[in-house]
């Protein structure tokens, strides 16, 4: 059988040469970029000059970026373990004879279809100081009105509920797919063994799904760095640069007309997500076999 | 073995409820509330008159103002939006799907090492963030910035590496078999590819096809940064700069937010299993 013929290479080249245009190429060669002083008000290939590292050095001297780097985690982090140990709960007991289980699976799912950005419009007005949702129940419980998006710890927080109330039905729904998906045998074995419910959970169904629960801690932790849409409706990143992330930051240095600066965070950000990508997948397949 | 206990674990669901499971379904039905009140207060508020409508919330309105759907369609430009979203998720989720369907068959059936390494290569692009700038220079070098042909290319690029992981692990279990047995009937290349392989991904070329759809229908962050004309914004371009946003008329707002939103929980229902199943799917290997 001739390879060449029966699966030509074409079927890799032309779809590695759109990918490398349009995402491989900026996602590298672009990056020179970070090292010039392109800026609003010297925008110009032929104006260019090359700057070395300036660029890089400014920006992590400077406050924001240490800032950035700080919410961007908190964001990831926060949502990612939240998202997860709430997604396993509920599976498990969605995971019984429960009434009406379609039905709910449903609902829970429904908000992870919705845009990012309808979600933060949605709790941009929840968290409103004024006449905001969770401030009308702190009245009623006796407590005063909060700015929540007015500092950076409360807005943080409120960020971050909106992004997990977004992705818990996922997370839900893709745990109790794995559940699903544990032959009977094993609980059997389990039962005729004399496990109860929580140790067949904890030492049978729970190791066999970590692979799939693994996958999707790794790509809730790389959304969750990429966040952008929640924090740009609820915040633009402020007050000052307390809530950005490196997305926003990446954003709004580019409205600022900085450039460079724009480009360099960008690199940095890849770079460090390539970072996370690689010492998760080390570390989660060193913590699946202890558990 | 497994085969034979299936039976028992469909029968699993027969089993008298209990307290137990009364006592958990009453819990998560009543923890549903959590995601359907936030949701029914944005559909009554798209419902009040600009004074009743100071914040979103569940206080109903006096008469229902229907008109305010009307007011949004004409002052946030839906249908053109709209338009411009058809146009630009359509033709994306086409081109991803061919394009991932292709470069995963190869892949999986050519298995060389230069194969390994362009898989290695496609998990940067799940990883690594959009190259805003630099994409917005490619595609002003190349006549493509501000118009819907550079954001379909640039979605193409994005979303095609998580595409070809998922169906590649589908075609991993497709037998190989197919390929010779169509062979020895004389097709070869694209012939065979289409007339045998692409009959077999129905399933999860329509998973993978309602994602790219979803993904790109609500995707924000890169058409802010590719667009620079309101008409050819999409749907969320349309609803961020949306001034009935700015100026917190939310009866507005919420009325977008539905219009907006039609779209995607409309297919959701109607392909639920699919989404939910591809979904699901997708995220076992990597």
């Amino acid at each position: 059988m001739n390879k060449d013929k029966v699966y030509p290479k074409y079927f890799i080249w032309v779809p590695l040469i759109v990918f490398g245009i349009f995402f491989v190429i900026p996602s590298t060669v672009g990056y020179l970029y970070a090292f010039t002083d392109y800026s609003a008000t010297n925008p110009t290939f032929a104006g260019l000059h090359f700057v070395g590292l300036k660029n890089i050095t400014t920006m992590i001297t400077d406050r924001t970026v240490p800032i950035a780097l700080g919410n961007t985690f908190i964001y990831a982090l926060a949502k990612t373990v939240v998202v997860t140990v709430l997604g396993l709960v509920l599976a498990y007991i969605l995971n019984r004879h429960i009434i009406g289980m379609n039905a709910l699976r449903a609902i829970y799912f429904l908000p992870s279809i919705l845009a990012s950005l309808v979600v933060g419009i949605l709790f941009l007005s929840i968290f409103d100081a004024r006449n905001g949702l969770v401030n009308s129940i702190v009245q009623a419980l006796g407590g005063k009105r909060i700015q929540w998006l007015g500092s950076r710890g409360t807005a943080v927080f409120a960020i971050s509920i909106a992004e997990i109330w977004r992705n818990v039905g996922y997370a839900m729904v893709i745990s109790l797919a794995g559940m699903q998906s544990v032959s009977t045998d094993y609980l059997e074995a389990a039962a005729i063994d004399g496990a109860n419910e929580w140790q067949t959970y904890r030492h049978v169904t729970l190791p066999l799904i970590m692979p799939t629960v693994n996958v999707n801690i790794l790509f809730s932790l790389i959304y969750g760095l990429k966040m952008f849409d929640l924090i740009q409706i609820m915040t633009k990143g402020g007050p000052g640069n307390d809530t950005q992330s490196f997305g926003t930051l990446m954003y709004n240095e580019l409205g600022a007309g900085r450039y460079a600066n724009s480009v360099a965070i960008n690199m940095i950000f890849t770079i460090l997500l390539v970072l996370v990508a690689i010492g998760y997948k080390k570390f989660s397949k060193r913590w699946e076999n202890i558990t | 073995m497994s085969k034979k206990y299936n039976s028992t674990s469909a029968g699993k669901n027969r089993e008298p409820i209990g307290v137990k499971n009364v006592v958990f379904s009453i819990l998560m039905w009543v923890l549903s509330i959590l995601v359907l009140y936030p949701l029914a207060m944005v559909i009554v508020t798209s419902l009040k008159t600009k004074s009743e409508a100071n914040g979103i919330s569940m206080r109903l309105p006096k008469e229902m103002i229907w008109s305010n759907y009307g007011e949004v369609i004409r002052t946030g430009k839906i249908f053109t939006a709209l338009t411009n979203s058809l146009f630009v998720s359509v033709i994306s989720t086409a081109i991803v799907l061919a394009l991932a369907s292709m470069i995963s068959y190869a892949i999986v059936r050519r298995d060389t090492k230069g194969c390994r390494m362009i898989d290695k290569l496609l998990t940067f692009g799940i990883i690594a963030p959009f190259a805003a700038m630099p994409t917005m220079k490619l595609l002003s070098m190349m006549g493509l910035y501000g118009s819907h042909w550079g954001l379909i290319f640039t979605y193409s690029a994005l979303y095609l590496p998580f595409s070809s992981m998922m169906i590649t692990s589908y075609i991993k279990g497709i037998p190989k078999d197919l390929d010779e047995a169509g062979v020895i009937d004389g097709a070869s290349g694209m012939n065979l590819f289409i007339r045998i392989i692409v009959p077999v991904l129905k399933p999860i070329v329509a998973t993978v096809g309602i994602l790219v759809f979803m993904w790109s229908w609500n995707e924000l962050q890169v058409p802010l940064y590719l667009l620079n004309s309101a008409d050819k914004y999409t749907l969320p371009m349309s609803m961020f700069n949306f001034n009935g946003l700015t100026s917190k008329n939310w009866q507005l707002v919420c009325a977008d937010v539905i219009l907006v939103s039609m779209p995607v929980v409309v297919l959701y229902l109607f392909a639920q299993k699919y989404v939910i199943a591809g979904m699901t799917a997708g995220a076992v290997k990597m």
